[in-house]
Parts: C-alpha cells; structure tokens; sequence
C-alpha cells in the first residue's frame, strides 16, 4: 500500500497550530507504517508532515520551528556535533529530540569517572565505552528517525572533510584551542557556518561563526599564539555550566537551519553563573550579521 | 580574574588611573594580570589587542581564556 495512504488511514486526533487544526500520527503508527513500506522512520514523518499530519512527537515543537514545513527543514538537515564531552552530549540530544534528520558524532575518546558529574551520555554502566557508541545507543532510543553517523576517533585533518561533508552546521564542542581552530579551517574551506562554545568552572561563551566572519582568532588571539587548553584543567568542570551552554548553542543551530531569529555572529556571549552576568561583546567593529537566509 | 582586583578579590567594576597614551598591555602589567590569564580584552563591548591605547572613560572588561568543552 502506498505510503500516503497508510499515512491518511493511521492519522488520528487534532492538533490545533496557528488555527489550523493537523491530524496526528502516533510513533507506533510511523513504525508500522515504515515496516510496512520498507522505508526509514525519516521518511514516513518527512511524508505526513508534507501531507498536513503531525508526527505526535513533534507536536510541541510546532510553534518554534515554524510548522510542519519547519519540522521537515529540520529532520532533511544534517549537523556535526565535534566533541561529545560535557557540550557536546547534551547538544547531540537537544537536536535530537527536535528532529534534526542526520546527526554526525565525533569523539576519539571513551567515559571515565571523571566525566560522571557533568556529561550526560556518560553512565555508571557504559564506563570505558566510546562516547560515540554511548551516545549512538542513548540518542537511538530518544528518536530512532534521527540517522547518526558516528566517528569513534578524534577530528584530524585527514578526517574532518569526509565528516563535515553536507552538514549544514557544525556544533564546537571541543575541548582544546588547536582541534578548534583546525575545525574552523575545515568549516570556511567547505563553507559551513559553526557554533563555537566553551567552558570553564563557573564560565561560559558561544558564538555563530560562518565563514567570512571574525572567527576564533578574533575570540583567542591570532592563530600563531600559544594555543593551549584554557583555564578549566585548573578550575574544573561543573555539571551546570555545560548544560547552559550546550543549550545555547543548540539553539543557535536550530536558528541557522531554520533561517530564523537573530545569530549571535560577530559577536561573543560570555557568561558568569557565579555573578549571574550575561556579557555580548563584539568581536569586530562594525560586523553585525542578521540570521535569515543564508543556510 | 577576581584575584587580581586592586580592590580585594571581586569582580566589581573600578577606576583606574593610568597615564596618558597607556596601553592595553600596560594596564594588564599593573594590574599583575600574568599574559596566559588574559586573552580576550574588550574596551568598551570590542575586542582589542595589546597595544590598543586606552582613552579617558573606556571601560576594559578582562576575559579568561576558557577552552573546555
């Protein structure tokens, strides 16, 4: 039986947006549907969201993506997440749970007990595990329509274009200046726009970086300085820092897949959770981007 | 860089005074601010190297450098 067939006899209820009133379909109804036509999860919600009905899951997401056409532009995207640490975990489940069709994962590295108390792919149980393999297995059960793409190595330049290749955005969630800077590299050669966060004990900063931007030089210095880890090996991680900014930057991605909202570009958001201090400072002057149009 | 507040361990905004034509890196030596500590120095809300020249009235805020993911 054809897919919007399927689609039309499993649709059930009312979801009201904007005065229009969607029909829904459930998640085990996508699944049925999926099995029955021998095609992804992807595409069964791709396919009732353009015929006028709501995959349940999507339901409150409505209203920030711009409707069933936003939540289509988000599951036909494609992000990198560089870095599954305390950043970098908690954005790949973010756009997760929104949708974002293809989710690439890179981290070289695997849990320990230190990465307990702030990383949230991290558990008593998948100790020593990759963190790509932990967070594959955690964010497939959160939404299995997402297609992930894991790399269990660290970003190298004989890596990073096969992994960047057709990702709308890429999320720095790395944790060292020099993986940073190489990712920036890659992301102007191939023209990706990317969303810089960082942390440290009670700080944080993000940016949106596309290529042609002030980028990272004009946050750490010119790229010949001393490119070391920051302060935070002295200070620490706490598990509440991490969580702000990932979410932060999470939404500066769904902005740029989106097209909507003003990008924080050429400019650098520092916060303070100990004063409770939120800082936008320019990066360079005069360069003041809007967000639309440009993904 | 709470520590290296004249006015005892706070980030509380204060006045300095400096000599004319001062610059960015003469401020961090009086302030015994050590060069890894300070990467990011912005006057007035905009990014400024060492050897910016500070004017009357500018508000310096120093930055950390943070890196951790």
């Amino acid at each position: 039986m054809e897919l919007t067939c399927l689609i039309g006899e499993r649709a059930q209820g009312s979801i009201v947006f904007k005065d229009e009133v969607y029909r829904g379909l459930s998640l085990a109804a996508v699944r049925e549907i999926a099995a029955l036509c021998i095609c992804s999860l992807k595409e069964v919600e791709i396919a009732a969201l353009e015929m006028g009905v709501i995959p349940e899951r999507y339901e409150r997401s409505l209203g920030t993506v711009g409707g069933p056409a936003g939540q289509v532009r988000l599951l036909r995207s494609r992000a990198a997440v560089i870095g599954l640490g305390g950043l970098g975990g908690l954005t790949a489940e973010l756009l997760t749970r929104m949708g974002v069709g293809t989710i690439v994962l890179v981290d070289g590295d695997s849990f320990n007990e230190s990465n307990l108390n702030r990383q949230v792919m991290s558990t008593e149980t998948n100790l020593g595990q990759p963190k790509v393999t932990a967070a594959t297995a955690r964010l497939a059960e959160i939404n299995a329509a997402v297609e992930l793409i894991a790399y269990p190595s660290f970003a190298t330049p004989h890596n990073l274009e096969k992994m960047l290749a057709g990702c709308h955005v890429a999320l720095d969630c790395l944790d060292s200046l020099g993986a940073r800077f190489l990712l920036q590299d890659f992301c102007r050669r191939l023209q990706i726009p990317f969303v810089h966060g960082a942390i440290a004990q009670y700080y944080g900063q993000l940016s949106v970086i596309y290529p042609g931007d002030p980028g990272l030089e004009a946050v750490y210095g010119p790229t010949d300085v001393e490119r070391d880890r920051g302060i935070e090996k002295e200070l620490g991680n706490p598990a509440t820092t991490p969580a702000l900014v990932a979410s932060l930057q999470a939404q500066e991605a769904l902005k740029i897949l989106l097209g909507t909202g003003e990008l924080l570009r050429g400019r650098l958001l520092f916060i303070d959770t100990l004063q409770g201090v939120f800082e936008s400072v320019q990066l360079e002057k005069g360069v003041n981007h809007s967000g639309s149009g440009e993904n | 860089m709470r520590p290296y507040n004249p006015h005892g361990e706070s980030s509380e905004p204060f006045s300095l005074q400096l000599p004319v034509g001062s610059d960015i890196a003469f401020l961090l030596r009086e302030l015994k601010i050590p060069r890894h500590a300070s990467k990011q120095v912005f006057v007035n809300s905009v990014r400024r190297e060492k050897d910016y020249v500070l004017q009357d009235g500018e508000r310096v805020a120093v930055f950390p450098p943070i890196a951790g993911g």
